[in-house]
């Protein structure tokens, strides 16, 4: 069929381009809370993670607004093919991100037992950690954006990255906490903290794999550590 | 054309019909047909897996009701139309010149879109083929009425009207009356032409719940517009256009992953 044969379902696109808008924000806030999860258990700042704690509630209820839309584009509009998959999709990556979003939290709530870590600061490098994560986020939702299964596979190969540094990290504590005893609840905190950066890793692994469903029809593991469903 | 289920070679690729695909009771092979001088077949190829619900989508003109229509021969009664390739119903060459075209259509049941009982009895309905196929004990004819409307899901609803007229019914149960009709004489192939456009949601979805039930003994091919329904009822589904038959496939693969271009624009509903 020629191209002036084919046209647009106005309805169904721009429900479908506002709820990519939507999954694009809530991706944007949960990258914002990791980030200032982790700041608040180095800096040991309490109001910070209080507020990350906080904002957690707002990237609940978008993915839970994001779940409505999809079922309500389903009923209404009842997508086929690649609109199919790609809604579908939108529904699994929302999921995800409020995992992210929980992970963010998990860290923040470590924060106010500890205050200032100076183990966080000096011996293990959570940041370095968080933004290899958050990178891998970013680019998750672009190549969702793009459609390109291509950049997606390759956030889903970062993914050993992240799981190399929490081995990392888990070993330089477990060192610490055999020297320092007395250190040892601020170690374990850390050594959680960095097992929560992994398990986010995961969870980008699994935003990667629906890209590459949405994009190509084919759903299997991209390889990584998985996080639960 | 992109014809996933070749005549005796199934193709093997992922998620399609495979090996462990049902024997074919039809198999077109580079099926061509013309109305005059107007073609409206171009080289179909296709295998229809026994018991299982096949469904024809795509444009209307597209060419599905041709394609149907040929597999009991009903586009004969047309003048002009010549056909070329091959067609086989089992062990039948649809269109060999000594194929028995009366007992082809024995073979091959067909209901229409606008459904069309005789003005007759519902038991005289149901009982013409059989009789025409030389039944004539009472007691037999009954039986074979009992059953063709229990399988058509209707016995509950006409068993204390038997013998009033079928142009009582509702349009369902007309429908539903003209399966049953169908399938009296034992067919091995059922072929449904928008069987369901006429009807309202409800009168559609006991039909779309008794083909389901139907092919355990019938293999079917349906014809619908309704690309919803396809998705419902059938296991495997064509897409034709301008007379091709563009992609073939298992249901659930066609509906998620459409290998070809005109496919997914057809059933994302960005094009037609
Ligand atoms: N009896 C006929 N005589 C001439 N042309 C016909 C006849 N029936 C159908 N056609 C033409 O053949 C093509 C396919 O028609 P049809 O099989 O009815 O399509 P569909 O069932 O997909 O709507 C159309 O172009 C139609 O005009
Ligand atoms: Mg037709």
């Amino acid at each position: 069929m020629s191209a002036s044969e084919r046209h647009t379902r106005v309805a169904f696109d721009d429900a479908l381009r506002s709820l990519e808008d939507e999954v694009l924000r809530m991706g944007g806030m949960v990258s914002g809370l990791l980030q200032r999860a982790v700041a608040a258990l180095q800096a040991g700042d309490r109001a910070a993670a209080a507020s990350v704690v906080a904002d957690d509630a707002g990237v609940d209820a978008l993915h839970l607004d994001i779940e409505q839309r999809v079922v309500a584009l389903l009923a209404t509009q009842q997508p086929m093919a690649g609109d199919l998959r790609v809604v579908t999709s939108i529904l699994g990556i929302a999921i995800d991100l409020e995992r992210l979003g929980d992970h963010a939290e998990g860290i923040a709530r470590l924060a106010p037992f500890r205050g200032r870590s100076s183990l966080a600061r000096s011996v293990v490098d959570l940041s370095y950690m968080t933004g290899v994560v958050r990178g891998m986020l970013h680019d998750a939702l672009e190549a969702f954006t793009r459609r390109d299964p291509v950049l997606a596979q390759a956030v889903a190969t970062r993914d050993a990255t992240v799981d190399a540094l929490n081995e990392q990290v888990f070993r330089v504590l477990l060192t610490h906490m055999a020297e320092q005893p007395r250190r040892l609840s601020e170690a374990i905190d850390l050594v959680m903290a960095a097992m929560r950066l992994e398990r986010a890793g995961d969870h980008v692994t699994n935003i990667a794999e629906r890209v590459v469903y949405a994009a190509t029809g084919v759903l299997r593991p991209l390889g990584g550590s998985r996080a639960p469903a | 054309m992109l014809v996933n289920v070749q005549v005796g070679a199934p193709s093997s690729g992922q998620g399609r019909p495979t090996t462990a695909s049902p024997p074919s009771v039809v198999e077109a092979h580079q099926l061509s047909m013309w109305y005059g001088r107007t073609q409206a077949l171009f080289g179909v190829t296709m295998a229809v897996p026994r018991h299982r619900i096949t469904a024809l989508i795509g444009p209307s003109g597209c060419g599905k009701s041709t394609l149907l229509r040929c597999i009991n021969r009903l586009n004969d009664l047309i003048d002009g139309v010549k056909v070329a390739g091959r067609l086989r119903l089992a062990d039948i060459d649809v269109y060999h010149p000594a194929t028995d075209v009366v007992d082809l259509r024995r073979r091959v049941g067909m209901v229409f879109q606008k459904s069309n009982p005789f003005p007759k009895s519902v038991y005289e309905n149901v009982a013409y083929g059989p009789r025409i196929l030389g039944v004539t004990r009472r007691a037999e004819l009954d039986a074979i009425v009992e059953r063709s409307l229990r399988a058509a899901a209707l016995w509950d609803e006409v068993r204390d009207r038997l013998h009033d007229s079928a142009l009582g019914l509702s349009g369902g149960q007309q429908q539903r009356l003209c399966i049953a009709r169908a399938i009296a004489v034992e067919p091995e192939v059922l072929l449904m032409d928008e069987p369901c456009s006429a009807l309202d949601p409800v009168a559609t979805a006991k039909i779309e719940d008794l083909m389901t039930g139907l092919k355990e003994r019938y293999t079917i091919v349906i014809v619908t517009h309704n690309m919803q329904q396809a998705a419902r009822v059938s296991d495997f589904t064509g897409f034709m256009w301008l007379g091709e038959l563009v992609e073939f496939g298992l249901t659930r693969d066609l509906f998620t992953t459409p290998r070809d271009r005109r496919t997914e624009d057809y059933i994302t509903g960005r094009f037609g």
